[in-house]
């Protein structure tokens, strides 16, 4: 799972929060309570990898917005993050320590930081940064060409944190694994003094010897507009959707050009909108492309997306999302918007047999996806007596448990603020 | 202070506005959460409260209900 569990104290509307992730999580509350600060937490941690440190910080409104209102410069913020993706690579030695190829297998990757705000003014300094890697130690073998495992030789931690600006490494193995730090870090890396603000997160510990940074790479928060869509779109854009969805048309140009992918494609959209008989994209002398929709009820006339309704542009973009898209986690901002409660069933089914391939995090208002999204998958975020966001899963709560039992939907519950 | 909740049965958002800014402050001293279930607009009241209310007595919970 790209991320496992996240714990944060001192940011933004949270003071503390420790929540385990699953494979589908739905994030439901009220206005106000919490639900963007909580995608922001991965947004900010995207941008970090992506930007760094400072820009990150800015990308939050600066420290001032960064840190909780109320708690201010008085506690560090720290984010620790655990992920259960795997990378590995395998060690080829010749000299004289050993012979043979040694393979390392992360099953476990734990990222801690912590930032200290100045008192005055809006600086701030980093007060930690840690990255531990879990892994297995494994002997390998080529043969024929191929790289195969001939023996376990243990589970050990190599951890990686910062000391007086330089970095510190530290395996933790079994005695009898003949590996050394030194042959898993190349030299350029561990002479490398670290800048005041800039984290692990940032330097190529990140990619080498694993790309560990994907894991914050790769998360896509998707905000769709489906007003955006509807306009023209330059061929020069991106090949993976926008988080708006603005470049629908390339995606779907892309998406039509492959028969496998077409076939899929339409199977999707059909199972929700069977009024669809066909999409295409049409490409301007301008070089831009628009897509356009033709129904079963007009078959000889397409559509242009201007004039194809919300909640069709929406759902398209949704399963493109869901099913076309490569990220291994997506986080959505109200799936539901302009798509018809009878349909909503059918969007959580997708939502859920894609969370097979990806980790899938939805924020929504929306009783009909409660409704259908599974009580294990629900977290409720709402506000204390205090004003900071907490994050329960109401799965755990007795009396929740007791109210369905006496089938009370849980759709009610969350309506009447009982869960 | 019991480690206990207390649900309240109001008929729309006036009982509610009442309940919420009068005596809730009254109850929290006593409880450790107090819940509001608006009630009037339900289809199938009686079945609604009485699953409600079936609930609340076999987790040993205390209720008011008010109505008019």
């Amino acid at each position: 799972m790209n991320i496992k569990r996240i714990k944060v104290t001192n940011f933004k509307s949270f003071k503390n929060l420790d929540i385990e992730l699953g494979k589908f999580n739905v994030l439901i509350g009220a206005n106000a309570s919490g639900k963007s600060n909580f995608v922001h937490i991965f947004k900010f941690l995207r941008d970090i990898a992506n930007s760094g440190l400072d820009n990150a910080v800015s990308m939050q409104g600066g420290v001032e917005y960064l840190q909780n209102i109320n708690i201010g410069a008085s506690e560090n913020l720290s984010i620790k993050i655990s992920s259960t993706r795997e990378f590995g690579f395998g060690l080829e030695r010749s000299g004289k320590t050993g012979r043979g190829i040694i393979g390392i297998e992360t099953y476990e990757t734990m990222y801690e930081f912590e930032l200290r705000f100045y008192k005055r003014g809006s600086g701030f300094k980093i007060a930690k940064d840690k990255l531990t890697l879990n892994s297995k130690f494994l002997r390998l073998e080529r043969e024929k060409g191929k790289i195969k495992e001939v023996e376990t030789l243990g589970n050990g931690e190599i951890a990686i944190s910062r000391s007086n600006g330089r970095v510190k490494i530290i395996l933790n193995i079994p005695k009898d694994i003949p590996l050394r730090k030194e042959e898993i870090f190349p030299p350029f890396l561990r002479e490398e003094k670290l800048p005041s603000n800039k984290l692990l997160l940032e330097t190529p510990y990140f990619l080498i010897p694993f790309p560990i940074r994907k894991i914050f790479n790769d998360i896509s928060i998707y905000d769709f507009d489906p007003r955006l869509p509807k306009k023209a779109y330059p061929i020069t854009g991106k090949a993976e959707l926008e988080e708006n969805g603005e470049n629908l048309s390339i995606i779907l140009k892309n998406i039509l050009q492959s028969k496998e992918k077409r076939r899929k494609l339409f199977n999707l959209v059909k199972e929700l909108l069977p009024f669809v008989e066909n999409l295409d994209v049409e490409k301007f002398a301008d070089k831009s492309l628009l897509f356009k929709l033709k129904e079963t009820y007009f078959r000889n006339q397409y559509l242009p997306a201007s004039l194809i309704s919300d909640g069709t542009i929406n759902i398209t973009a949704l399963i493109i999302a869901l099913y076309f898209e490569k990220k291994p986690l997506i986080i959505i901002e109200e799936p539901e918007r302009n798509i018809h409660p009878y349909l909503i069933s059918k969007v959580v089914d997708m939502m859920k047999d894609a969370s097979q391939k990806k980790q899938i995090i939805v924020t929504t208002h929306n009783p009909e996806i409660v409704k259908y999204a599974g009580l294990e998958n629900i977290l409720l975020i709402s506000r204390d007596e205090n004003g900071f966001s907490i994050v329960s899963r109401p799965v755990d709560k007795e009396e929740v448990k007791t109210f369905l039992k006496n089938n009370i939907g849980i759709e009610e519950l969350y309506i009447q603020n009982l869960l | 202070m019991d480690d206990k909740v207390l649900y309240i049965f109001v008929e729309g958002d006036d009982d509610e506005r009442f309940f919420r800014e009068i005596l809730l402050p009254i109850f929290k001293k006593k409880y450790n959460e107090v819940k509001i279930v608006k009630y009037a607009q339900k289809p199938k009241k009686f079945d609604y409260l009485e699953k409600f209310i079936r609930s609340i007595l076999s987790m040993g919970m205390t209720y008011i209900f008010i109505f008019s």
